[in-house]
């Protein structure tokens, strides 16, 4: 075999072709398999959803983006959340969901009852989740580690309740939390809170619906069920 | 070295000193020698950039919404004004050709109508007790005395005659399959794409399975999938928080939780649009229409409620307060429909593969379905909404050969298919064209099967049809091409377009 420094140009162009192409082939067949279902599924003029008959064409688009489709919006959910089982309300919820969430991901197979249902099947996780971390000691919780659900929620520190949206959006968004957007939600919990409870509610259990709260308007926001 | 080939080709032929290498360039005569990077980019980019961005152009060009005009970025829907849609489904072969006995293909009565339920004769076209004038004159079988005629006796129940007289009817001649959801009969997809989408709900449903929410499947434009209602509380739990949100958040906190889910959603997705990705900026817009909307729903729900239109709850028969009821769900599938809260309707009627359960359940079951109907035609006529109705099953039945008049389908008999549209305008009848096809498409052979040699010689050609009746009620043909590009011939639109 001719060493490297001896090949004529054309010798090295082949050598670089030869070896690079084919690695460049894999990285392309292996690499993008299965970035989400709903790009291979194809549901093509589905207009419903959104204005004007407006669409976006995953075929033409160099970006595409979708959403978790209705079967792995649970799931989805599950591993952000870090929950192995769900509770049999939540799987019933799931269920009457189905037919609302978006069978494809496409995004424009979105509308506002699908949305809600996101939201609603949030809700239904996010109370999973705090009576599954509730039971556990503070410190061993993975989001609620500052959270005290035996005291009114007007007791949450800023840094409490900035501490409960870092580890959310770092979970649910896969990244921090912007400064925007860090104060659109302390802005709105405080609001939450300053609303009147319940009627006859404990201290501790209007902590645990402001929770509730926060965690269902992060989990259904679009950064957390957004493949992109 | 440098040699002439031809008067217009230069051949150059180079050897690298170094390496001995040789190689041979070939250029035109009148192409200055590339020699900078800009050169050789100008003389293969430009080129092959043509090839790459042309299909491209080409296929936004095609898309129907393209055609439509551009999005102006408004949440607003571009339904309004769009005559509502609603599609029934009898589901398991019905004898919609036993209701309205199909011509040939000059439009004369077939020869006999014995295997279509009708005896063995053609009498069902001149005998008054074995057929009636309906709808601008067309000839249906009814039998006050008989089990024949079972869909109009139950229109006839349910609609005044008021609203009858400002409602036509259309047949199509098209075979299908047997007790099948597979035949594409569902035109919804194109309905929608044609720009009939809800103020606030999808196309609504009562079957899981087929995205169409009925026992049919999407012809030439996959349906959106429907929202599947089994009961009112699954349409009105669609518009609102439920579940833990509604029990454990109190009014105030549910509207600011969705406010907060519709500004971190409607930031991000901003992020997503400026990444430079179209899909992104679709995903923008609804997500933000969405979440707006559904702020929009918190703060008061929306008219989907039949039950609290004292006038439509009493052509339906249920209560406010009885949402379980039979009635309640077609009753919100079709008032949602009509009041254009939802895309389309879509009502799936069972108990149509009924051939050998006698004659006189088969016309029970007719009856039944034509209750349906006369339902919806008459709380178009109390919401004073233009409606077209799309009647379709899956195949159809065939009596015994000789059988008499009103004789009980025996048998499975997809070719013996008819759909129907009836079509009501709260203004006047919505007239049909005086030529030779009268108010068929399509038709009949003697041996008394749907004709195969027609322009609805399929069921996905016979909802491009009922499109193309639907754009025509709209009053905007010019989106057929759009919708359904190329599925019918210039010629045939004079036989597939009815109304004129």
């Amino acid at each position: 075999m001719k060493k490297l420094t001896k090949m004529t140009l054309s010798q090295k162009r082949k050598l670089v072709a030869a070896t690079t192409l084919p690695l460049c082939a894999v990285v392309l067949m292996m690499g993008f398999q299965n970035c989400s279902p709903g790009v291979v599924q194809s549901s093509k003029l589905a207009s419903t959803g959104t204005p004007n008959g407006a669409t976006g064409n995953l075929d033409e688009d160099t970006k595409p983006v979708t959403v978790a489709y209705s079967e792995n919006t649970l799931p989805t959910m599950q591993l952000q959340t870090g929950m192995q089982t769900v509770s049999a309300r939540t799987l019933t919820a799931k269920t009457q969901a189905l037919a609302k969430i978006t069978e494809t991901g496409k995004v424009d197979t979105l509308n506002a009852p699908g949305l809600m249902a996101v939201t609603n099947l949030a809700g239904e996780v996010c109370l999973d989740l705090i009576t599954e971390e509730k039971a556990k000691a503070a410190g061993t919780r993975r989001f609620f580690n500052q959270v005290d659900f035996t005291k009114a929620p007007a007791t949450l520190t800023v840094d409490n309740k900035a501490d409960l949206v870092r580890r959310m959006s770092r979970n649910f968004f896969g990244r921090n939390e912007t400064a925007a957007e860090k104060t659109l939600i302390l802005s709105s919990i405080d609001g939450a809170i300053a609303d009147a409870r319940r009627t006859g509610v404990a201290d501790g259990v209007d902590t645990e619906d402001i929770m509730v709260y926060t965690c269902a308007a992060m989990l259904s926001s679009l950064d957390a069920y957004t493949f992109k | 070295m440098t040699r002439r080939k031809d008067d217009n080709t230069v051949v150059t032929k180079k050897v690298n000193e170094a390496t001995g290498e040789e190689s041979v360039i070939i250029r035109h005569k009148d192409h200055a020698k590339p020699t900078t990077r800009r050169d050789f980019l100008s003389t293969g980019m430009i080129g092959m950039s043509g090839l790459i961005v042309a299909p491209s152009i080409l296929n936004v060009l095609a898309r129907p919404e393209f055609a439509f005009g551009a999005d102006d970025g408004s949440c607003a829907s571009s339904a309004a004004g769009m005559p509502a849609f609603i599609t029934i489904n009898m589901s398991g072969g019905a004898s919609i050709s036993g209701n309205l006995p199909p011509l040939d293909e000059d439009r004369q009565p077939l020869p006999k109508y014995d295997l279509l339920r009708l005896g063995p004769d053609q009498a069902v076209f001149t005998d008054n007790t074995k057929g009636r004038d309906m709808f601008q004159g067309v000839r249906v079988a009814y039998s006050a005395a008989m089990p024949i005629g079972g869909i109009w006796k139950g229109i006839m129940l349910r609609a005044t005659q008021g609203t009858l007289d400002k409602t036509s009817l259309i047949a199509i001649n098209v075979t299908s399959s047997d007790d099948t959801s597979s035949n594409m009969h569902d035109a919804s997809g194109m309905i929608i794409a044609a720009g009939n989408t809800g103020e606030l709900l999808p196309n609504l449903g009562q079957r899981n399975g087929t995205g169409t929410g009925i026992s049919q499947t999407s012809a030439v434009v996959k349906s959106p999938a429907a929202l599947i209602a089994n009961n009112y509380t699954d349409i009105a739990g669609a518009l609102a928080p439920a579940g833990t949100l509604a029990a454990r958040l109190t009014d105030s906190r549910r509207k600011k939780l969705l406010e907060l889910v519709n500004s971190l959603s409607g930031s991000q997705a901003r992020a997503i649009a400026s990444a430079g990705s179209a899909t992104g900026s679709t995903l923008a817009q609804v997500v933000e229409c969405g979440t707006g909307k559904n702020i929009q729903l918190s703060n008061a729900l929306p008219d989907i409620n039949p039950g609290m239109n004292p006038a439509v709850a009493t052509v339906w028969g249920i209560a406010p307060g009885n949402t379980n009821g039979a009635n309640y769900v077609p009753a919100t599938i079709a008032y949602c429909a009509l009041n254009g809260s939802a895309a389309t309707g879509a009502i799936e009627l069972g108990g149509f593969d009924y051939h050998g359960a006698g004659a006189a359940n088969q016309d029970a079951a007719d009856q039944r379905a034509g209750e349906v109907i006369g339902r919806i035609l008459e709380t178009a006529s109390i919401l004073g909404k233009t409606v077209m109705l799309h009647i379709v099953s899956d195949g159809s039945v065939s009596a015994n050969s000789n059988d008499v008049y009103g004789a009980q389908g025996t048998n499975d008999s997809g070719s013996r298919g008819t759909n129907l549209m009836l079509v009501f305008n709260p203004t006047a009848r919505p007239k049909i064209k005086n030529d030779k096809f009268k108010h068929q498409i399509g038709s009949f052979l003697k041996g008394q099967g749907a004709s195969d040699q027609t322009p609805v010689a399929t069921p996905t050609k016979a909802a491009a049809a009922v499109l193309a009746n639907y754009l025509q009620l709209a009053g905007k043909s010019d989106k057929l091409d759009a919708v359904a590009p190329g599925i019918f011939q210039r010629a045939e639109l004079d036989e597939v377009i009815r109304l004129a």
